[in-house]
Order: structure tokens, then sequence, then C-alpha cells
């Protein structure tokens, strides 16, 4: 919590939106004692700025400085109240309506959309016309037009929430159902509430101000709208006498601004994927003789040395370091480590595919005549999937979930030269085929088919150009092993008929053994081993890549017992073991 | 025989499907019983959509059957209470699969750890410090002032899957159901959670059920196995006799897709290609079934009891007479 205050201030845009409003809280506060009585009539009216008057005065000759800052307090007041009271209201029918579910969720979201559709200025109208007059009516009148949307945004993070394991860890613990909403559920939704109140906040000035500019406010009081409420009853406007208006117009305008810089800057610092990648010193790579090397007869692709760097908070971070590995036509070659080794960064790298964060600082990838790392916008575009293309590890959203296959088979193949929906589509057929799918698939849908089926488009789209070397991306990490041996069956069957190299990226090492001719592991961005898989499985001579050849059990009965010793050496020595043996990235 | 830890009879859910007013019902789970002893790992196989993890809800009570019984210590669970009792949740405890969803980022270790301990009793004010301690301690996460201190997020993975593990552990339970403990988690430190299961029943006698896809995994941990199809259990027995002989052709399926050897792309697998939806009344797996013949069609094969122990739901078997003649070419 603490740092999470720390993190806020030290936020431009947090502390420009925070300093703003600051200012006007102030205002609010102590305002109305440094100024005159913003009823009194003290001067002439329609009086431009004047030394008696900063401001000028009203068409009815009151001072329009004190008319403003008097006006801050009111304004804010019902402002923040209604955002609070927004917010309650909201979160509350919401997390309900998402936690409780089922009978009680029907009814409140039935609630909630009825509100929903009822519009608010005459509900604003009608309800101020029962209510008596005051500051109260209109916090009343704006936070009944407007729960109701927030209570839809609660119950969708709640909804998404409760099917978190935390929430079912916790009922399997024993806690009670109000416990779970109030220590599991709501502090995990402390951003949601900031973010709403702001927003409700900013919501609630505005409607205040446009209700009471309609002379549906109390007209007596002195707030923002009413302020413009009867500018516009005297004739500002007419009289040429901006002054009146400009100010309160001002006030306004910059408190929407600090309020919409605070929502945005909350919104950025909890979701740190909207934040643009922080700024790093720019990096000359050292260009090594090693790297400007012809490309050897027999070889399709090769990597040198190859760095990449994500820009953090605390500088570069290197997650490859100097990777150097040569892949053959038609060779597949395997990657082989753990979370944050830097494999799937690496397959990345070879289209260009990099986040913002990570930039290649160093070494050359050369596919045939191709200097990869140096290709320019329109040279990557033409390169990519025509020469280097990829299988993606989660084939439910590699595909558009919103166009049928034909159409992607078409997006793709249109690209790439151009190609007439209907040559696209009976390619599309002819792919469908290949990968052993029905070729009237071609207008399915991608949820029509089963995890296995999409994942085998995903092989006919990458294979849609005839690539030479096809990225697979763990493919079959998310499939059962029956389907994941299908399908690498089916991807060897194609190799050899088509002649692509596959660069083959997994965790899962005797996986892998049995299916590339060469391996490379790597640990903590470093490639520690290459070598056959023959010898990588006989002979392995890097203490990890034998850590990761016997970290997996086997089904044969060599090894029954002796390679799982007991628990306690497990827990003390197998630890240690694998920390010295990670390379210091994440 | 005394009567087992854990016992499920014919436990069935369905759940509804389609629209508001639609009445259709779709079956995650049929008739499906087991038995946990105390002290034993038993592993549940199967794809996804077979209906493991709906079983592994049922056993932890986060659902309710449609039908059936469960029975914890001989006493039947289900009559009379909707809800599961306080005591039930100190008896039977469950580890999820993704130690990254199921710890809340906003408490620390020792908040997850205090809580099962305070509800259930099992320690006091003064000395729930040093419990959470030897909690910690217990599951190998040294030092335990340190850890207990941390939120969720500065842990990896398989120190996240440690501390779920104590927080199991906490009520001092008499069974685990853990859910694919190991398959979010890197190589290197998926065997010494499973370790650290294994140990727990040695020198507990807590009752595991370990639920799992891998069968390398369940063979080198389980000492009996159940093997999930749509639903139904398809085959179980001594780990090492199913492993060894899987009589059952979806089993023997599983068992030739798993990465193991250098050819192992290279050995065709036991199933029909281009398999149609299965029939409405007869075997689930006879679309896939290189076997199949017409009554694996039409009726729902019995099941079968080749050997003490060993239970196959296929119509082979009747057909097979001996017991011995388990050698089916795959």
């Amino acid at each position: 919590m603490r740092d999470s205050i720390r993190s806020l201030l030290r936020h431009r845009k947090a502390a420009v939106g925070g300093s703003i409003l600051l200012f006007f809280l102030v205002l609010a506060l102590v305002g109305p004692w440094l100024v005159m009585d913003p009823t009194d009539l003290v001067g002439r009216p329609h009086q431009p700025p004047s030394r008696a008057h900063l401001f000028g005065t009203t068409g009815q000759g009151q001072d329009v400085l004190a008319q403003t800052v008097v006006g801050a307090r009111e304004t804010l007041a019902v402002g923040f109240a209604v955002g609070a009271l927004v917010t309650l209201v909201g979160a509350l029918v919401g997390v309900t309506a998402g936690y409780l579910g089922r009978r009680v969720d029907d009814a409140l979201s039935l609630t909630t959309n009825v509100f929903l559709v009822i519009p608010g200025l005459p509900l604003a109208i009608v309800l101020g016309a029962y209510l008596p007059s005051g500051p109260m009516r209109m916090v009343a009148v704006l936070t009944v037009a407007g729960w109701a949307w927030n209570a839809r945004v609660f119950r969708a993070e709640a909804l998404a929430l409760r099917n978190r394991d935390f929430v079912a860890a916790a009922v399997v613990v024993g806690e009670s159902r109000s416990r779970i909403v109030a220590r599991e559920l709501l502090p995990n939704m402390a951003s949601l509430v900031g973010s709403s109140f702001i927003g409700n906040t900013l919501y609630a000035v505005g409607a205040q101000v446009g209700l009471e500019f309609l002379g549906l406010g109390d007209v007596g009081s002195v707030t923002w709208g009413t302020n413009l409420y009867w500018a516009g009853n005297d004739a500002a406007l007419l009289t040429r006498s901006w002054w009146i208006f400009v100010p309160t117009g001002v006030c306004i305008a910059l408190v929407g601004f600090s309020l919409t810089l605070l929502s945005s800057a909350i919104d950025e610092l909890t979701n740190p994927a909207l934040r643009a990648p922080p700024a790093v010193a720019p990096f000359t790579p050292a260009v090594t003789a090693a790297q400007t090397e012809p490309l050897p007869p027999g070889v399709l692709l090769s990597v040198r040395e190859l760095c990449v760097d994500y820009a953090t908070e605390r500088g570069r971070s290197r997650v490859v370091d100097s990777v150097s590995f040569d892949i053959a036509p038609g060779e597949v070659f395997g990657l082989a480590g753990e979370s944050g080794s830097g494999k799937s960064t690496i397959g990345y790298g070879l289209l260009r595919l990099l986040p913002p964060a990570a930039s290649i600082s160093q070494g050359r990838i050369l596919l045939g005549d191709t200097d990869v790392t140096a290709l320019g916008a329109d040279a990557l575009r033409a390169f990519r999937w025509a020469q280097v293309s990829m299988v993606f590890q989660s084939a439910m959203s590699a595909l558009n979930p919103v166009l049928t296959l034909g159409e992607q088979f078409h997006d793709t193949l249109a690209a790439h030269g151009p190609s007439s929906r209907a040559s696209s589509y009976a390619r599309a057929r002819e792919l469908l085929a290949m990968v052993g799918l029905e070729p009237k698939l071609v207008n399915a849908w991608p949820h029509q088919l089963s995890g296995g089926m999409r994942q085998r488009v995903g092989i006919a789209l990458a294979l849609a150009l005839q690539p030479k070397l096809v990225v697979m991306d763990e493919p079959t990490t998310a499939l059962d092993v029956v389907v994941q041996k299908e399908l690498l069956q089916r991807v060897l069957e194609l190799k050899s008929r088509l002649g692509f190299a596959v660069l083959f990226i997994t965790h899962d090492l005797p996986l892998l053994l049995a299916l590339a001719d060469r391996v490379g592991i790597l640990q903590g961005g470093k490639l520690v081993e290459v070598d056959t898989a023959q010898r990588i499985r006989t002979e392995a001579r890097h203490p990890y890549t034998r850590l990761l050849l016997s970290s997996f059990p086997h089904l044969t009965a060599a090894d029954s017992d002796g390679a799982l010793p007991d628990a306690a050496l497990a827990a003390t020595e197998l630890a240690p073991a694998r920390t010295a043996l990670r390379g210091g990235h994440r | 025989m005394s009567t087992p830890l854990l016992e499920a009879t014919a436990l069935s859910r369905t759940v509804p499907v389609g629209g508001f007013l639609s009445r259709a019902r779709r079956t995650l789970l049929d008739k499906v019983s087991l038995t946990l002893e105390r002290g034993e790992i038993v592993a549940l196989v199967g794809e996804s959509g077979s209906g493991k993890s709906t079983l592994a809800r049922l056993l932890a009570r986060l659902d309710s059957p449609d039908g059936g019984s469960l029975r914890l210590g001989g006493t039947d669970v289900l009559a009379g209470e909707k809800r599961a009792s306080l005591a039930y949740r100190g008896r039977v405890q469950m580890v999820f699969q993704d130690p990254f969803a199921s710890l809340n980022p906003v408490h620390t270790v020792a908040y997850h750890l205090e809580r099962p301990l305070l509800r259930h009793g099992r320690a006091t004010a003064a000395d729930l410090t040093s419990r959470v301690h030897a909690l910690l301690e217990s599951v190998g996460l040294t030092p335990a002032e340190s850890f207990a201190r941390r939120f969720p997020h500065e842990l990896s993975g398989g120190q996240r899957q440690r501390v779920a593990v104590a927080r199991a552990l906490a009520v001092e339970p008499d069974v685990i159901i853990a859910d694919e403990p190991t398959s979010m988690l890197d190589v290197s430190t998926r065997r010494g959670v499973l370790q650290l299961l294994r140990g727990l029943t040695r020198e507990r006698g807590i009752g595991i059920l370990f639920i799992t896809h891998d069968l390398a995994s369940a063979r080198h941990l389980a000492d009996r196995i159940l093997v999930l199809y749509a639903g139904r259990v398809v085959e179980a027995g001594r780990t090492s006799e199913v492993l060894a002989a899987p009589r059952h052709p979806y089993t023997q399926l599983l068992l030739s897709a798993v990465p193991d050897g250098a050819d192992f792309l290279h050995t065709p697998l036991p199933v029909k290609a281009g398999a149609g939806p299965a029939p409405p009344r007869g075997c689930a797996f006879a679309p896939r079934c290189p076997h199949a013949d017409a009554r694996c069609h039409d009726t729902l094969p019995a099941e079968h009891l080749p050997a003490a122990d060993h239970l196959v739901r296929c119509h082979l078997e009747s057909s097979k007479g001996v017991p011995d003649d388990a050698a089916v070419p795959s």
C-alpha cells in the first residue's frame, strides 16, 4: 500500500493532476473566508476586471472572483460526495451480484439494467420536483442516476475474481462468505475502487454543472453551475461580458483535467502494459568478426552472438545473452529451457516481433543473404511469414475469433502479393487438407474447433507462404498428450514432404529429444549446451542439462525408485543447486 | 476390511446447458466411485474434459454432486447438509493447479497460513507465529521468518506451490486433493513438490488424490491409478499393473502418447482417425477405439474385474475370458 502511494507520487501525470486538485481543494476550504460575500451587490453590473474587482462584476453587480471561489466549495463537495456514494452503491450491488451469482445476480442485474436505460436528465427533473431543495437533493439525484453503470463494472470484476483459485482456496479453508468478500475480493479491487471514485467524481461535477446551468439546481446557492446559469440569464454573451463565465469555465475544465490525469495515472500504475517502456541510454553494439562472417554452405539460418535487452526501471536487463546457433535446411532445431530462460524471446526475435520494451542490442540474425537484424519496416513486412513464420503457444488467442478460417488465410495471402478471395480459399482448403483437417472447415469460425484443431490451423497458416523456417513456440503445451503426438507426427511428415526447417521451443525436454535433430539448452539467457539429440540424451556434459534430464520421470522401469530420492533431500539440496545454476535474470 | 478413509460411491454431476429457460443438462461425471486409504496416493488421469477437475471439486465440496454418496471415515457427509461443515474442511484439503492464482496477491504468506490455523482452532494467538514458521519449515521454505513476511509475487512458482501445500497442511488434514499440482511449474521444481507430497503420505499417513495428465509422474508417485474418460472410470487398479499391462484401449492410447524414448514419435498411435460423436448409449470411446464393434456403439460396457483390484470397463474383456490375456496388440 505504502509502495503504491509512493509510486503514485513519483508518477508525473499523478503529480500534475494531484497538485491541481489539491489547489482547488484548498481554495474550496479556505477561499470563502478570503473573499467578499458573493451575493452582495458590490458594484455596477457588467463591469470588466478592475483593481476593485479583479475578475469584474456579474450582470447584477456581484464580485465574479468571490463567486468563483465560493462556488468551488459546494461544487466540489457535491462532486466528491456523489463520487463516493456512486462508487459505494455500485461496488456493493455489483460485488454482491457477481459473487453470489444465480438468483441474486439475476435480480440485481435486472435492476441495474433498468436503471441504466432510464435517461438521467428526465429522472433528475422528476426527482428534483419532489425532493426538498438544497445540495442534498443534487447528491440524491446524481447518485440515483449514476450508480448503475458502476455496478456493472464491479459485477464484471467480481465475476472474474470469483473464479480465481484463491477464492476457491478460501472456501476450502472454511472461510465464511462475508469474510471472503471483505478480505479476499475487495482488497483486490483497490485500484478499481480508486479509479472508479475519481471517474465518478468527474461524472458528478459535470452532471451537476449541467443540471444547474439548465436551472434545475438550487439557483439561490453559489456554485459553478449556478454561476453559469446566472451568466446566461444576465445575457453575459450578448453584452460580451466574457469575464463573467470564463473564470468558472476554466475552473471546471481544470478540475476535469486533474481528475482525468489522476484516473489515467492509476490505470497506468496498476496496469504496467499501458506504460511506455522506460527510456534507457542508447547502446552501440560491438560488431565482432564472428558476426560478419559470410554464411557457410549448408546453413539456412545463423544466429550470431544475439543479445536481447529489456528496458526496465532499473536500466537494461539482458534476457538473451550472446546466443549463437545455426540451423540447416530441413532441420528440426530445439531450444529447451525453463520459464525466464529467454527461449521464447529468441523465437520472437527471429521474426523481429519483440515487445516494445525489448530490443536486439547486439548480434546478427542471418537467413540466407538477408541480415534480419538490419531490415527496414517494408522489407521486414515482406520477410515475415514468407521467409520465417511462427506457430504460437496459445492456439486459442492466435486466431481471430470474428473471422472465418478462410478469411484469415485470405488476410495472410493477400498481405504478401495479389490474391483473389477465390484463389485464397482454394489454397486454404488445400492447406487444411494438408494438416489433416476437412477442407470444408474453411467456412468455420475458430470457436467451432477444438484446441488441437486450432493448432493445426495455426500450422497451416504458418505454412501458407511456404517459408524456409517455421518457429514453433510451445505449440503443444496446452494440448493433451494424445493430441500432441498426433500433431507432432503430422509436423514431421509435412517437414519431410515440404522441406522447411523448424525451430521448436519447449520446456519439455523428453519431447524435444524425440522430435529434434539438434537441441540447445538455455539457462538464464545463455546457451549452455548445443548438441545432437542423441548425444544430449546419453552423454550430456553441462550439469544443468543433466539436472533437467533427471527432473523428468520416465515410464520405463529402469529409474523406478532410484531417480526420486527422499523428500528431505529434494527440499534442501535441490533448491540451492537450482539457485546456484540459475543466471541473474528475473 | 476396515472402512476406507474417503469413499465416493456413484458420484454424478450434471450442469445445465443452453439458455435461461433450457432444461437440457450435460453430464460431466457419471457414477464415479473411488476409495482412498490412509497413507495412500491415488492418481486420477485423463484428458481435458474427462471430468478430473469436476471430481476434485466435488470431493473438496466446492460443488455438490447430483447423485451418489460421499463417506469420510465411514460417515456420510452429503446427508443433511447442503454446504460442507467446518469439520469436513478440517479433514479434507485441496491444492490447486495454478500457484499463481491460488494465493491472494494482496496477502502475505503468513496470512495465508494463519487463517486456516485460526479458523480451525489449530493454533492460539500466542503460538500462531511459531506454528506458521513450523509449517513453512515442514515444506522446506527456510528461513521461515523471511518467507512468512513475503507476498506471493515475491516467490517463484515452486515456492508458491509449497506455500499452497503448507496451507493445506495447516488444518492437519487426513486427505489432500492435489489438482495437477505440478503442471504449471518448471521441471526442476516439479520434482521437489512431488517428493514433498510423497513424504507427507509416509510421515503423516495423509491420503492423497493426485490428479494429473502426466502418466510418468503418476507412475512414480501413485499406489493406485484411475483412468477417466468422458466422465466415467474406464480402468482402475494398482499403478504398476495398469501401466505395465493396460487393458482398456484408451489407457493403451494414453500410454503410447507419453513422450518417452527416442522413437516415440515413430510409433503409431492406437487410435482411429476421423472420430465421430460419442454414441448416446454405448461406450464413449467407441468412435476412437481401433477394436470397436457394433455392441460398443449400442450398449454401455459393464465393469469387468480381470484381477483383484483391477477394474476395466470394456466389451473386449468379456470376449477375452481368461484374465491373464492382457496383451492386446497395439
